[in-house]
């Protein structure tokens, strides 16, 4: 194997496509470390901080597609090192915001953009490129364990720069952090991967107007909203939750701990199964488990060990539906417009995601207690395991997707 | 060679998710309550 060959082989596609995710998305996991500090500095209230991550969500929902679009014409490579500078650039205005406009921009909407041009659904997007069939839901599987692993080391590493640095310096060193993924980025080229179009192959505009019409894709991203629904829900309320039920703060961020350092093997395996078992069967498996997780959690007597439970295995079920769905994704339409279709259901994952933490807060100020919206999320959990049922990984015939 | 690469990045991994542990245990605690943009 050549030097320039191996640098852009399998392997070296799945190292990058790792370390890329546990930068942008840890990175991005420590945000609401800087929610305090960066609101007294500004002399600002919170909502200032809370808009502007509201507005990244939404950018980088939105964004995404595009972003997706465009790395399966040019390669993930050269994206990811536009989606860098901006990450980079952005992180450098909230390190030092001239007022509360610039802040937003920086934080919402070059942070917004820099996500979309680095994470899952671009990157692994150029995994199931480079990796043969048989082996690509491990692979996917392994690309998320690494983006779980820099979200559970992240927080406390963060945390850490903040003491150290101060909140302002800390995050020049994450903007620091983040210019890493340029390097990074090389082997994602995918030199002759993308650049020509075969005949018989989709075109972008083919290929979203087929995905919207297929029925499978419409249950695989209507599940995905459940997912974003319940990650978010679980993520925002769930310490608000612990202390209406009189347990202390510790416990809240142990079970956070616990959901963190559980997704690891929980994504792992998930695509490592995805490879042996039809996916669509085993996300309608991992949605029930989320069900009676969730019921068990919510409707029986509640304590620090029940709560540690629950961590434990929400963790595993946490991130690990992501490979088996991008995996399905691959399976129907192809790796050609991969990027672009992944983004297309990681916008309906962030929408749910939205609602999740939104409804969530307006359902507890208007019942006094977060039954209401427990119920809802496992009544949506119901609907997705049966959602992913008649989803078949059969692959799309081109001729018939473009008519 | 290929072996003892895989024993370091085991090694630096486990390293990094003990440490990561204990941070989950210090002062985080409080902020986490603070923090809506979690996932």
């Amino acid at each position: 194997m050549s030097a320039s060959k191996s640098w852009h082989g399998p392997t070296a596609v799945l190292i990058s496509a790792s370390a890329i995710l546990a930068i942008s998305l840890g990175v991005r996991h420590s945000f609401g470390l800087f929610l305090q500090p960066v609101s007294m500095a500004g002399g600002w209230g919170r909502e200032v901080f809370a808009f502007a991550i509201a507005l990244q969500n939404l950018v980088w929902g939105v964004s995404q597609p595009f972003a997706g679009m465009v790395a399966d014409r040019i390669g993930a490579g050269k994206a990811v090192i536009v989606g860098t500078v901006l990450y980079a650039l952005g992180l450098l205005v909230m390190a030092h915001p001239q007022g509360q406009t610039v802040f937003i921009l920086g934080a919402g909407v070059l942070v917004g953009l820099g996500l979309a041009g680095t994470t899952y659904p671009l990157v692994l997007g150029a995994v199931t490129r480079a990796i043969a069939p048989e082996k690509r839901s491990l692979a996917l599987g392994v690309a998320m364990g690494g983006a779980a692993f820099g979200q559970f080391i992240m927080l406390p590493g963060a945390l850490k720069g903040i003491e150290w640095l101060d909140w302002s310096g800390a995050l020049v060193a994450l903007s620091a952090l983040t210019v890493l993924m340029m390097p990074l980025a090389v082997p994602l080229f995918e030199r002759g991967r993308v650049a020509a179009h075969a005949p018989g192959e989709m075109t972008a505009g083919q290929a979203i107007r087929a995905a919207l019409r297929h029925r499978g894709f419409q249950l695989l991203a209507l599940s995905f909203f459940v997912c974003g629904f319940q990650v978010v829900f679980i993520a925002t309320h769930v310490p608000a939750f612990l202390a209406d039920k009189g347990l202390s703060p510790g416990i809240a961020s142990m079970v956070l701990a616990f959901i963190g350092l559980l997704n690891i093997p929980g994504t792992y395996f998930a695509g490592l199964w995805g490879g042996r078992y039809r996916k669509p069967l085993l996300l309608s498996w991992l949605y029930l488990a989320r069900v009676v997780i969730i019921a068990a959690f919510a409707f029986l007597p509640v304590s620090a060990a029940s709560a540690y439970m629950f961590g434990a295995a929400m963790g595993l079920f946490w991130l690990s539906t992501v490979p088996l769905t991008n995996g399905t994704v691959a399976a129907i339409f192809g790796v050609r417009n991969m990027s672009m279709l992944g983004g297309v259901v990681f916008l309906a994952h962030q929408l749910g995601a939205f609602l999740g933490g939104w409804l969530g807060g307006v359902l507890y100020d208007r019942l006094g207690s977060y039954d209401g919206a427990w119920a809802i999320a496992i009544g949506l959990s119901m609907i997705a395991a049966l959602l992913n049922l008649p989803i078949k990984e059969q692959a799309l015939e081109p001729a018939k997707a473009a008519a | 060679m290929r072996r003892l690469l895989h024993a370091a990045i085991l090694a630096l991994g486990l390293g990094a998710v003990v440490a990561a542990w204990n941070g989950y245990q210090g002062p985080l605690l409080g902020i986490l309550l603070e923090m809506n943009f979690c996932q």
